[in-house]
Order: C-alpha cells, then sequence, then structure tokens
C-alpha cells in the first residue's frame, strides 16, 4: 500500500514537472475567454446594431438607409481590426484601462456595462471609439502618457464620443455636406470640407468638456487634464530626452570616433504644433484646445482632487513598461532599427541589467547590418534631418557608418550578447553576421587577426571619442527632476556647442579593426571562427555552384530557363515533401466597384473559404492546424495569441521583399510554431474584384450585327470579374519563403474553382519531390 | 463496323489508362474520373419539315479520365436522330396502278436520319486551372457513321425523284432499291468550353467544337464501296449525306457529369 502510494505521488509529481511549459520571452498575450465582440460574426451584429438603431432613434428611409450603410461597413473593418491579432484583451493593460472606466464610471452603472475597453498594439499615439461601445487605446499613447490621471481624461474623453454618438452623427452630418442637400446645397468644395471639419472639432471640444467634467467627479487631478495635450504635442518624440552614448558597441578596444557624429543637433521646437491651422482638420489644434481646457479647469475649482493615481503609481509604471517594451517591439517590426536602440538606450538608463532591451539593440543592429550589407539601409531610416533631439545622432550614426564597419560591430555586440543569452535566435542572427562578415567581406579568421594585430599596433594610445568628453550644453542641461515635457521647456533657450571635427572620410576610417581586439587569441573565439568559417563555406558553395551555372549562360538563355521553369512549374506543380502545417489568418475580400465593397458577402465567402481550407487539407492528408479568426470560439484563445505573434512576423517578413535576413518575429513565433509542432505556415486567400465593362456601346452595336452578334452578346453576358487567388508558404525559423503561388482567373470567384485550387496547392505542399539520380 | 468501333474505343482506354499516375494528380479534388451525359445542339438546314432550317440534338456520353495537372482524355459516344426534310423533291411513281402523282413518300414528309460517333479527345486545360475544371481547349478525333433508315418500307415498286429547289432544273431517273444506307468516315474536332463544379462530385459543363467529318461523297469507301448500287441511289443519298456532314460542323454542348 505504502508503495503504491509512494509510486503515485511520484507520478504525479513527475506530470506536475512535465507539465509546466518552457516559459519563454513573449510579447503581451490574452488570455481567459474570447470576447463577444470577436467571436459574432459583422453580418450578425450589424443586423442587430440596424434592429436597435431603428427602434430607438425614428429617422426618414433616407437616413435609416444611411445608417445601415454605415454600421454594416463599420462593423466589418472594426472586425478586421479585432480579429488582426493587434488587439488585446483580458491582459494587464486593458485590465489597467477597465479599471479606470470603472472609477471614471462609478456613478453610471449603464454605460459602464455598455462600453468595452481593449488596448491596441500600435505606436501611434491615440484612441479611438466606435459606435458599437468599442474602445482602444493604442499601447502607444499608454507609453507616452505621464500618469494614470493623463489616461483617465482620455478615456473620459473617448466615452462622450460613445455617449453622444458622435461616430455615427459625424457620418450622418458628412454625408449632408458631400451630397450637398440642406444648408450645404450651395457650398463650394472648400466650403465643405471646412463645414466637415469644423463639426468634427466641435464635437471634440464637447468631448473635452465633457471629459473633464466626468474627470471633475473622481479624484484625478484636472491639471493633467490640462497637461495631456503635451503629449499629443510631442507625440513623436522619443520616450525621453538622453544623450546618445554609443558606449555600448564599444567591444574590444574601438571606440566611435566623433566624425561619426554630428556636431550639433536640431534642438526641440518646443511651439510645434501648437499654432497649426486647423481649419481642414478634423481636431482642433492644441492651442486652442489647451485654452479651453484651461477654462474648463477654472470654473471647476471645485474640484480640490490632485491624484496623478488613484490604481497606484507602481501599477501604473508597470502597465506602461509593458507598453513601452511593446513599442519598442512594433518599431523593429517596422524596421525603425536607429529608433529602437535610441528607445531601447532610454529605457536602459532606468534599469541597465534589463536583457529585454539589450536584445531590442541587438535585432536592431542586426537589421540594420543585413540592409547595409543589401545597400538598402535607405528603407528602414527617414532622413536624420527629419528627426529632432538627440536621437539625430543615433540616426547619423547608423547612416555614416559603412557596411563592413557596422556589420564589425553588431557580430561584436551579438557576439557577447548571445554569451549571455541562451536562445537559438540570438545564436543563428549572431552566425548569419559572422557568415556575411566571412562571404561579404572576406574576413576568414586569418585576415581579421591580421586586420585586427595591424590596428593594434597602430593604436597603442587609445583614442578617446571626444564626443563622449565634450560637454554638450543640451545634455549638461538636461535635469533628472519634473517631467519629461517640462525638462524640455526649461532647455528651450539653451545654446548648442558644435565640436571641431577631424576630416576623414568615415568610408575609409578602420576603427572597427579594433572590434575584437581582446578576443582574437581567445580559443573560444578562434573555435567559433573555425565552425562559422566551415558554415560560410557551405553556403557559399551553394551560391557558387547556381552562380556558375548561371554564369554560362547568356541573357537570353537565362530568359529562356526561366520561362521554361515556370512552365514546368505551371504544369507539373512543386513537390515540397512538408507534411504539417498551419494555416494561419486566411483572407477573402471581394470587392464590386459598380457598389462598394461586398462586405456581408465577403465574410460569408470567408468563412467558407476557412472551413474548405480545413476540409481539403484534411483530403490531402496534409497534417494541418487552422488558424481562422472568423471560425474563432471563445475557447480559442490560445489560437489568438499564435495568429498575433505569426501575423507579426509575416508582416515583417513581407517587409523585408528580398533582404536576406531572419526576422526578427520569429524569437517569439517560433515559441508559437514549437508548441504546434511544425514551423511551417501558410498565408492564403481570395480577392476577387468585379469592374465595369469599357466597350458597352460597342458591344451593343455588334450584338445587332448577325455576323458579329454572338461575340458581342458574350461579351455584354459575361461579368467582367478577376479572381485572384494567392497561397504563401513560409518557414518561421529561417524566414525563407518555400512557395508563393498566385492564381488569376479572369472570372467570378466559384467556390468549387478554388477548391479545385487549394486541394492542388495542398497536394503540391504534402508530395514528395523526386530524388535525383 | 461494330468490331472496329469497340477496338477503338478499346485501344483509347488502354492508352489513357495507361498514361494516368494517379497519385500525382490532383483531378478534381482528387476524383480523376468524370462520367456523364452530354447534350449537343447544332442548326441543321432541312432537319425541319416547315421552316427548313431546325435544331438537331446530340446524346452523349462521356468519360473522362485527368491524367496530369493540366489535360485530361475523354471517351465519347454519341448518337444523334435526326430528320431530312423532302419538300424538295417530288417523287413520282411509275407503277401504274398507283396515282401518278406521289409525292407523300413518308407520312411526314421526311426520311428519318442519324449520326453516331466515338472519339477520343484530348482535353489542355488552361495554366491557371487544374484538370477537370476551367477553360479548356479540346482536340477530337474519332469515327462517324451516319444513316438513313428504312425510309423504302410501305412504298412498293420503283420511283422518279426530281429535285424542285434548288435549282428546279435537275431532273433524275431511277429506281431506289436500298433499304438501309448508311457512311462512315473519320472526325476531326476542334473545341473550347468550361468545366464548372456544381458540387464535389457533381460538374457542369458548356462549350463549343468546330467538327471536321471527313468523307467521300459516297461516304467512307474503306467501309463502304458498295453501299450505293444505282444512279439514283448515288444522286439521293449524295445529297443527304452532304447535308447531314454540315449539320454537325459546329455545335454546343451541355453536360452534367458526376466525379468519382
Amino acid at each position: 500500500m505504502m508503495k503504491l502510494l509512494i509510486t503515485a505521488c511520484l507520478i504525479s509529481f513527475i506530470s506536475f514537472c512535465s507539465a509546466q511549459p518552457v516559459k519563454k520571452e513573449l510579447p503581451i498575450q490574452c488570455s481567459g475567454k474570447l470576447p463577444g465582440d470577436f467571436t459574432t460574426l459583422s453580418s450578425v451584429k450589424s443586423e442587430i446594431q440596424i434592429q436597435k438603431e431603428k427602434s430607438e432613434y425614428k429617422s426618414s428611409s433616407r437616413v435609416n438607409n444611411q445608417k445601415s450603410q454605415f454600421i454594416s461597413q463599420s462593423n466589418y473593418i472594426i472586425d478586421e481590426l479585432l480579429l488582426s491579432g493587434r488587439v488585446i484583451f483580458n491582459d494587464s493593460i486593458s485590465g489597467f484601462l477597465s479599471g479606470i472606466m470603472d472609477i471614471i464610471l462609478a456613478d453610471e452603472e449603464e454605460l459602464r456595462k455598455k462600453i468595452r475597453i481593449y488596448a491596441l498594439r500600435s505606436n501611434s499615439v491615440n484612441a479611438l471609439t466606435t459606435n458599437q461601445g468599442i474602445i482602444f487605446v493604442t499601447t502607444g499613447l499608454i507609453a507616452e502618457v505621464e500618469n494614470e490621471a493623463q489616461l483617465a481624461f482620455i478615456l473620459a474623453h473617448e466615452i462622450t464620443h460613445y455617449e453622444k454618438r458622435h461616430v455615427i452623427n459625424s457620418f450622418l452630418e458628412n454625408e449632408k455636406i458631400f451630397s450637398s442637400s440642406g444648408s450645404y446645397r450651395y457650398n463650394t468644395y472648400d466650403d465643405r470640407i471646412e463645414a466637415a471639419s469644423s463639426y468634427s472639432k466641435e464635437l471634440e471640444y464637447q468631448s473635452d468638456s465633457m471629459g473633464i467634467h466626468r474627470i471633475a467627479k473622481t479624484k484625478y487631478s484636472l491639471q493633467e487634464s490640462v497637461n495631456t495635450m503635451d503629449i499629443l504635442q510631442f507625440a513623436d518624440l522619443p520616450f525621453d530626452e538622453i544623450k546618445f552614448d554609443p558606449s555600448f558597441l564599444n567591444g574590444g578596444d574601438i571606440i566611435i570616433p566623433e566624425i561619426f557624429f554630428l556636431d550639433s543637433v536640431e534642438p526641440i521646437d518646443l511651439d510645434r504644433l501648437e499654432n497649426e491651422n486647423d481649419s481642414r482638420s478634423s481636431h482642433p489644434n492644441i492651442k486652442s484646445r489647451r485654452e479651453r481646457l484651461k477654462n474648463y479647469h477654472q470654473k471647476l475649482k471645485s474640484s480640490t482632487a490632485t491624484e496623478k493615481y488613484l490604481k497606484g503609481k507602481d501599477h501604473f509604471d508597470r502597465v506602461q513598461l509593458l507598453a513601452r517594451n511593446e513599442s519598442i517591439r512594433i518599431m523593429l517590426n517596422d524596421r525603425r532599427y536607429a529608433e529602437t536602440i535610441y528607445e531601447s538606450l532610454v529605457l536602459l538608463k532606468n534599469d541597465s541589467a534589463n536583457m529585454y532591451y539589450k536584445k531590442a539593440i541587438g535585432k536592431a543592429l542586426y537589421g540594420a547590418a543585413k540592409y547595409k550589407t543589401a545597400d538598402d539601409y535607405s528603407e528602414t531610416a527617414d532622413s536624420y534631418g527629419r528627426y529632432e533631439g538627440e536621437i539625430q545622432q543615433c540616426m547619423y550614426m547608423l547612416k555614416q557608418l559603412t557596411p563592413e564597419q557596422i556589420n564589425f560591430l553588431a557580430c561584436r555586440y551579438l557576439y557577447d550578447l548571445s554569451g549571455s543569452v541562451n536562445s537559438k535566435f540570438y545564436k543563428d542572427i549572431r552566425n548569419d553576421l559572422f557568415i556575411d562578415l566571412i562571404n561579404e567581406y572576406k574576413f576568414n579568421y586569418e585576415y581579421l587577426k591580421l586586420k585586427t594585430q595591424e590596428h593594434i599596433e597602430k593604436t597603442k594610445v587609445v583614442e578617446i571619442h571626444d564626443s563622449l568628453l565634450i560637454k554638450d550644453s543640451l545634455v549638461e542641461n538636461i535635469t533628472e527632476e519634473g517631467s519629461k515635457y517640462e525638462r524640455l521647456r526649461k532647455q528651450k533657450t539653451e545654446a548648442v556647442t558644435k565640436v571641431e571635427k577631424t576630416t576623414i572620410d568615415p568610408k575609409h576610417h578602420e576603427f572597427h579593426y579594433g572590434t575584437f581586439s581582446d578576443l582574437i587569441e581567445n580559443p573560444e573565439f578562434i573555435g567559433f571562427m573555425n565552425e562559422m568559417s566551415k558554415l560560410a563555406e557551405e553556403e557559399k558553395s551553394d551560391k557558387n555552384e547556381k552562380e556558375k551555372i548561371e554564369s554560362k549562360l547568356t541573357s537570353y538563355q537565362k530568359n529562356q530557363k526561366e520561362m521554361m521553369d515556370r512552365q514546368k512549374r505551371i504544369k507539373k506543380g512543386v513537390s515540397l515533401g512538408i507534411d504539417s502545417v498551419i494555416i494561419v489568418d486566411p483572407f477573402y475580400f471581394e470587392l464590386d466597384r459598380r457598389r462598394a465593397i461586398a462586405m456581408v458577402d465577403s465574410e460569408k465567402k470567408l468563412v467558407n473559404f476557412s472551413v474548405d481550407i480545413k476540409d481539403l487539407a484534411q483530403k490531402a492528408e496534409l497534417n494541418t492546424q487552422i488558424i481562422a479568426p472568423k471560425l474563432f470560439t471563445e475557447s480559442a484563445v490560445a489560437d489568438y495569441n499564435n495568429m498575433s505573434l505569426f501575423n507579426f512576423w509575416v508582416g515583417e517578413r513581407l517587409d523585408h521583399e528580398n533582404i536576406d535576413i531572419i526576422p526578427l518575429e520569429s524569437e517569439y513565433a517560433v515559441v508559437a510554431t514549437d508548441h504546434l509542432g511544425t514551423n511551417k505556415i501558410i498565408y492564403s486567400g481570395v480577392f476577387s474584384f468585379r469592374e465595369q465593362k469599357d466597350n458597352i456601346g460597342w458591344a451593343i452595336l455588334a450584338s445587332i450585327v448577325p455576323y458579329t452578334a454572338p461575340f458581342g452578346i458574350y461579351y455584354l453576358a459575361k461579368p467582367n470579374v478577376h479572381t485572384y487567388y494567392y497561397t504563401l508558404l513560409f518557414d518561421v525559423e529561417t524566414g525563407v519563403c518555400q512557395m508563393n503561388e498566385t492564381i488569376h482567373f479572369n472570372m467570378e470567384d466559384k467556390r468549387g474553382m478554388i477548391r479545385s485550387c487549394i486541394y492542388d496547392l495542398m497536394l503540391q505542399i504534402k508530395r514528395e519531390p523526386k530524388l535525383k539520380k | 463496323m461494330k468490331k472496329y468501333f469497340s477496338g477503338y474505343i478499346l485501344a483509347t482506354f488502354c492508352f489513357i489508362s495507361g498514361c494516368v499516375y494517379s497519385q500525382h494528380i490532383p483531378g478534381y479534388i482528387g476524383r480523376i474520373n468524370t462520367a456523364g451525359y452530354s447534350l449537343g445542339v447544332s442548326l441543321a438546314g432541312e432537319s425541319s419539315p416547315t421552316t427548313g432550317v431546325g435544331l438537331v440534338c446530340q446524346h452523349q456520353l462521356t468519360y473522362e479520365r485527368v491524367f496530369s495537372r493540366k489535360s485530361s482524355f475523354e471517351a465519347n459516344i454519341c448518337y444523334s436522330p435526326s430528320k431530312y426534310n423532302l419538300r424538295n423533291y417530288y417523287f413520282y411513281n411509275q407503277d401504274e396502278s398507283l396515282p401518278e402523282y406521289y409525292s407523300d413518300f413518308s407520312p411526314d414528309n421526311f426520311i428519318r436520319t442519324y449520326y453516331a460517333s466515338a472519339s477520343a479527345s484530348l482535353k489542355i486545360f488552361r495554366n491557371q486551372f487544374i484538370a477537370p475544371v476551367g477553360r479548356f481547349i479540346k482536340f477530337r478525333i474519332g469515327m462517324f457513321r451516319y444513316g438513313a433508315f428504312k425510309w423504302k418500307e410501305g412504298i412498293p415498286g420503283t420511283f422518279r425523284i426530281i429535285q424542285t429547289s434548288p435549282p428546279a432544273a435537275v431532273s433524275r431517273e431511277g429506281y431506289l432499291k436500298t433499304e438501309k444506307n448508311f457512311a462512315s468516315g473519320l472526325l476531326f474536332s476542334l473545341g473550347f468550353g468550361k468545366v464548372f463544379p456544381v458540387s464535389d462530385k457533381l460538374l457542369f459543363e458548356f462549350g463549343s467544337n468546330i467538327n471536321f467529318n471527313y468523307s467521300s461523297d459516297y461516304g467512307f469507301e474503306l467501309f463502304n464501296r458498295n453501299t450505293f448500287s444505282n444512279n439514283i441511289d448515288n444522286y439521293f443519298f449524295s445529297n443527304i449525306f452532304q447535308n447531314l456532314k454540315y449539320r454537325y460542323l459546329v455545335d454546343f454542348q451541355f453536360a452534367l457529369k458526376y466525379n468519382f
């Protein structure tokens, strides 16, 4: 008996241990059940809302039609957003926002019940309200606000938009303005634009006014409502203004020379957007909004509340940190590498040991190096001249560094980072860069050693980076006290010191040869370099073989070969020999240019398409897991989280186009693929559009002439529809696109035809390739 | 003839089967065989006793087997009954015991004719489509036979035929003796069309064919050298067969097929 008990305990202990998932760092994850907003079809939601609208708000049949149109369209578009994977629910951020909402609407239970609030993964500093009662608050906004009270005012402002039906009213008013009916009949186009702007601005003032009055009923500070305008004014600035310190790149004995930095940075314009001409804008300019808010504040003197935090500063800080981490991730996803580095440095200032930001810098350096190697760096960064403040230095430095220099710096950074992070992803991107260093820049170990030793000889006395020592008045004047915006204002009048520079061309600077000076004799590094040389050799021989074959061909022969390959692919298809795939977020969009987006049809067809993919993959005996948002039930939160990871991954992958780079989102997406058992994902969809026929007159004429009648009648009867069916298959770990097929039918999107193509592609994916003799 | 037809169809089927590697072919959702009925319609002169021009139907049974992603073979047998209008002919009975003028040659003043064929087709589907659905072009080769049923049945004696139109001047005399006549030949056809799936197991096809029925005026001599034994038969059948040949020059097909 005792033995049995011990065995049972042991088994349960083992199963408990094995049940513990390996914890890997992931972006914010949703939890619990999927809310009804995500699981109800937009057509169903629209129907309910249209009925409700008709019963609660009586209007003429014309206005009712406009309302129905608006409700259908807005539901479809909002559903697209809800199911994009960018919306976060049941997590600490949206939980925090809900908590603030509870405080604001403590006395308005009915209204509170109608409003749902979700965080939205976006770096735009914004909050938006829908007619359906959903408020989205972007992580970019949460990352920028200074305290909970400011967030509360923004939510109070959005509540008014919902309560006063601003969204639908604005739509109806715009319909009236642009259809030139009523008092707008004789307006010019410019007048109409201004009328629409004026109406929209009035709604904003109303929301500000009612928002601040709602805040006055709470214990939140009213002054913070006024200060919210600072956030709008400086929304495009980094999280904070700190001196750009490039010492994080100082591996070996290098210091980046001053020629890679600007003499002075553009000072931040503190009056920006203040007096912006808002005559055609949907929002009033910041100055007038600030003035009005100040007036309301004066009038509401009875409210003496000064609380910046009701849910607690710690709680706010935690939530903001999560939002800022998300912002860093989105920046990387948007390939804004220089900004990622600067923002990470800002955040590292308060948490110097934070690995998340160090890893973000590593990823940004990897991305920048790969784009520099591909001679396409301008794709990832705007001109530094368009920025203000210290971030300019970071932008400028990355711009000035040559591909070879940045490769050296990134290699060293990732070599150090991968030593402290036990992750395959960081090893992969490190190896990728070292292989480039060997193959593209011809630095095998021996040559690297030679150059390093030469560098050591040349720089017996270590250069000191002057710009690190020179007192920059801007930096000096950045005080540690006060809010970001208060500190910015204090610096306004200070001058900027210019630094004398040497005139060496950065392109010919060889400072980077010191990058590995401390490692060059290290046996571990030597072993690593030998390993990389082997990998580089393998990659090179594969490449060379292809190049060798191609080099023997003339351009005509190359074209012929390409054409023959294409014909062969069309005739026989491909054989990928893949057993298991994940189909993510199927897409279906039908557009009838004669009417509008066929939203209801698109949704119905998307549901059918999702079902068909699932069904046909099974028929093709392809082991498939489908993550189809339109088929989500309330228990599909894991699917939603995975879809979000994959959507970010594929967004980045498609942005890279032909750049040979491991997508940075792979770090997270592989966690999902590991869990699902395959790293192959498929994105597939249908786009169908119907156009008006161009030659109707000729066709009518032809159809009454006996000999051409069949052609004329055929032209008139045949709808002018184009249907595209596409399938993309990726390997998430490497980023390689293994299948990129687009099929174009000059005919309607018949379900059977699409099913035929789906089955064929599934078979091609599954089919084992023939072994070459 | 039956031997030739059945041998031909068997050979075609064996050839198709030999070409098929079903494990590599998607077909329509894994189904590579289709069998069905096709209704063909073509415009035919002298097929209607009243108007002169009418529609002739072809009833076809088809079996199709996909043998690659873009192509399929189709075996097809066709039977098309029709009528040949006699309104342009006068028949004089030379038997003194019967009335002199006798044009009521058949109860409806027409001859029942038929057209039958057995053929094999190669269907090639356009780039974006996967056989057996989508737009295709079709090359067909086969054999046909056409003829007239026992048109002399019930009419005693011999006849003189005068063709009155066009032109009215033609006049031949002779004696109709043959009770059943037919001609055979080779069929070449070029077609195009579209196949839609109605459901996973049912396909709908429509299209058009241009058919070249090759035979001499008196039929395909290999098989029919001695079919027509006298002048009046030659003349009369020559006219009928010429007409039949052109009846099937262009046809329009509508087919419903079971996919398995």
